[in-house]
């Protein structure tokens, strides 16, 4: 008994011993740091990092009071910031017969919020455009445009119901330039050149907590002038829509659920968005249109609306019978977004296209005699929605943020995996001031034979843009 | 002879464990403290951040920040007027923010930096370390505790922290990160005590990381606890309004 006491003992004390050693060990790996600290001098330069050694400084004793105890915070009533900016971008002809041509365009965008009280906030966001291009025939263009991006008033009579009505423009999609789940603001951005900000007029009445909004939304004028205003002339009471809107974030994942009535159709879009793991984000998105505008039709439109003779709008209209009724379109969107390091950010997204062309319906179209005059101005500018063609891409960005000094670099990528066709997007940014900000960018195709992009208004261009801030 | 033995072993571990539980609460109370300085609840401030590039350039923010509690917080970017209109919405582990050039609200993560500082979004967002870290004494000297927080969830931004506080007001004077490998990342730097209102805290927060050397300076301009804000305030529906 007393050799087994003994035994047990000797057990519990080493078992003792083994355990405050190893604390002590855990507690002791850096005792060169378990030495008092010094308050942080407020008169020290944190930046002058030749000085290692922190001097000491004594809590005054009369602390300095910089709010009164219960005072309120007053937000002000008028807020309000813009840019303006100079652009130009240079386009080079590959043709040898053809001039190199040239485009400047000078905006100023101003952007306004008032809360003359808590319950009605009014709101403002206006583009004034001075564009001026060279064509091929070296002769200048100029125009002045003012467009309404966004305007309107929002009521807030109790604190989980908005009203609003005018013109806004909200994205909640989480893919990067294209958004099959989202049809009321259609229109993304792609680098570096100028931003699409159109919002749309509707009259909104939202239920929001901090994990819910529910949206039921009116809109009323699908077309608009060419400031943006509703086109009264163009509106026609059939084309009224009607949308609802769910968002939820639901155990960290956001979801996005849109159902509507919208270009006389129905149309519904879902997404989601989450991290899966630590710096990797998941998103998704869904798309379904019960009858689709096809890219011929819009094309069409183009040509009607631009002008063109009743002769080539009569041919164009002779290919609709080689085309499919668009009914019961499907798009998708599946991405993934990884951040590296903080600095570095990779993005890569697989886009299927639901309204895309088909093989069949991209040779007939491509071989249509005039499809250069067809696509002149058409694809003029590329943006985010006219640039899918075909069905199948995958879309790759690289962010590279203040890699060196201030600069920022921006490597775009979208490629048809039906023809191997690509657009690349190159932008850097330098951060010059608090204001001031310089951007370059060169977009540029590559089309190989029987490529989608053979439609391309130039091979490639080079923009610069001046940003000032205030 | 064994007996008392034994007794005095008994006596021994259970004065133990009657030190360490009845250091717990003054550790919890001294954490609650820091935390309810740093990010009252209902509070709104305006901040002032400033970073330190390696290559000697100096980015600087002022940022308004509106806080229901350590998991609800928005934030609106002041200046400079390049970023103005930039805001950030926190709800518990979820971080978004809104890009006014595009109209657009973006998910982001936790631990990703704040405004390309070396501050995280966790150390300027989420001050709730009595929630994801367990807490031990590791040094009491005449003026100061040191105190050792390891991460319990994995939410957490960081494995390990180690914090200096000052016995005399609650203080923090110090902060060390770690990760999980036991690698010290970063060094945080209090100084300028004030109050604003009923808060007292260190309106000065230096950050330096010690894997890059590069430095980030936070300044508290003005802190008013106890405000009225709204729940559409932190309705992901509502940033950009």
């Amino acid at each position: 008994m007393n050799w087994q006491l003994k035994s047990l003992f000797i057990t519990i004390l080493f078992s003792c011993l083994q355990i405050i050693g190893a604390q002590e060990q855990s507690k002791s790996s850096d005792t060169e740091d378990l030495e008092e600290a010094d308050l942080l001098d407020d008169m020290e330069d944190p930046f002058n990092t030749d000085s290692d050694k922190e001097t000491v400084s004594e809590i005054p004793d009369n602390q300095e009071s910089t709010a009164q105890e219960g005072s309120e915070y007053k937000e002000p009533i008028i807020q309000f910031r813009g840019n303006t900016s100079a652009q130009f971008s240079f386009i080079p002809q590959s043709d040898s017969n053809s001039r190199d041509t040239g485009r400047g365009t000078a905006t100023l965008n101003l952007v306004m919020q008032a809360k003359p009280w808590s319950l009605l906030r009014l709101f403002c966001d206006i583009t004034g455009k001075y564009k001026l291009s060279a064509d091929s025939e070296n002769a200048l263009n100029t125009g002045f445009e003012i467009v309404c991006n966004q305007v309107g008033l929002s009521l807030r009579p109790v604190d989980q119901l908005n009203i609003t009505l005018g013109k806004e423009r909200r994205i909640f999609a989480p893919g990067l330039f294209v958004y099959p789940s989202e049809f009321i603001m259609i229109e993304g951005n792609l680098p570096g050149l100028e931003n699409q900000l159109l919002g749309i007029w509707l009259l909104r009445c939202s239920y929001e907590t901090p994990w819910l909004t529910i949206d039921t939304m009116l809109l009323p004028f699908t077309r608009v002038d060419e400031y943006g205003l509703p086109d009264l002339e163009a509106f026609n009471p059939d084309e009224i829509g009607v949308a609802g809107r769910l968002l939820w974030v639901l155990n960290g994942i956001d979801i996005g659920i849109t159902i509507g009535y919208l270009d006389t159709t129905l149309k519904a879009g879902c997404s989601f968005s989450t991290y899966i793991v630590s710096r990797l984000e998941l998103h998704g998105e869904l798309g379904y249109t019960l009858e689709d505008e096809h890219l011929l039709d819009i094309a069409l439109n183009y040509l009607l609306e631009s002008g063109a003779s009743a002769l080539l709008i009569a041919s164009l209209q002779s290919l609709q019978s080689d085309f499919q009724q668009r009914e019961h379109v499907l798009s998708a969107l599946l991405g993934l977004r990884w951040q590296i390091i903080d600095e570095i950010m990779i993005s890569l997204e697989g886009y299927y296209n639901g309204n895309g062309l088909t093989a069949h319906e991209f040779e007939v179209f491509s071989a249509f005699p005039s499809i250069d005059v067809v696509s002149q101005g058409f694809f003029n500018v590329p943006n985010s929605s006219n640039i899918f063609i075909r069905r199948v891409f995958v879309i790759g960005q690289a962010n590279f943020q203040e890699i060196y000094d201030l600069f920022n670099i921006q490597l775009t990528a979208i490629i048809g995996l039906e023809d191997g066709a690509c657009l690349g997007l190159v932008r850097s940014e330098w951060l010059a001031s608090s204001h001031s900000t310089l951007s370059i960018t060169i977009m540029g195709f590559y089309n190989p034979p029987e490529g989608q992009y053979f439609m391309r208004p130039y091979d490639w261009q080079l923009t610069g843009a001046w940003k000032i801030s205030f | 002879m064994i007996n008392k033995i034994l007794t005095i072993i008994i006596i021994f571990l259970c004065s133990t464990f009657s030190l360490l539980s009845a250091e717990e609460p003054e550790l919890e109370n001294i954490l609650r403290f820091i935390e309810q300085n740093l990010a009252p609840e209902n509070f709104i401030g305006e901040y002032n951040f400033k970073n330190l590039r390696s290559d000697g350039t100096i980015s600087e923010y002022k940022i308004r920040i509106q806080g229901r509690n350590a998991d609800t917080v928005h934030l609106y970017f002041l200046e400079p007027a390049r970023e103005k209109g930039r805001e950030m919405l926190r709800l518990d582990e979820s971080i978004w923010t809104f890009i006014p050039s595009v109209g657009r609200v973006v998910r982001v993560e936790d631990r990703e930096s704040f405004a390309g500082g070396d501050f995280a979004n966790a150390d300027v967002l989420r001050v709730d370390w009595l929630d994801q870290y367990d807490t031990t004494l590791l040094k009491e000297t005449e003026n100061q505790w040191i105190i050792e927080l390891t991460a319990s969830t994995n939410e957490a931004a960081y494995a390990r922290m180690r914090l200096w506080v000052d016995k005399k007001n609650g203080m923090l004077i110090q902060q060390y990160f770690y990760d999980s490998n036991g690698t010290h990342l970063k060094t945080c730097l209090y100084g300028a005590v004030k109050s604003f209102g009923t808060i007292i805290r260190p309106a000065r927060m230096v950050m330096k990381n010690m894997i890059t050397g590069q430095v980030s300076e936070m300044r508290v301009l003005a802190l008013h606890a106890g405000q009225n804000i709204p729940d559409s305030r932190f309705s992901l529906s509502n940033l950009g309004k």
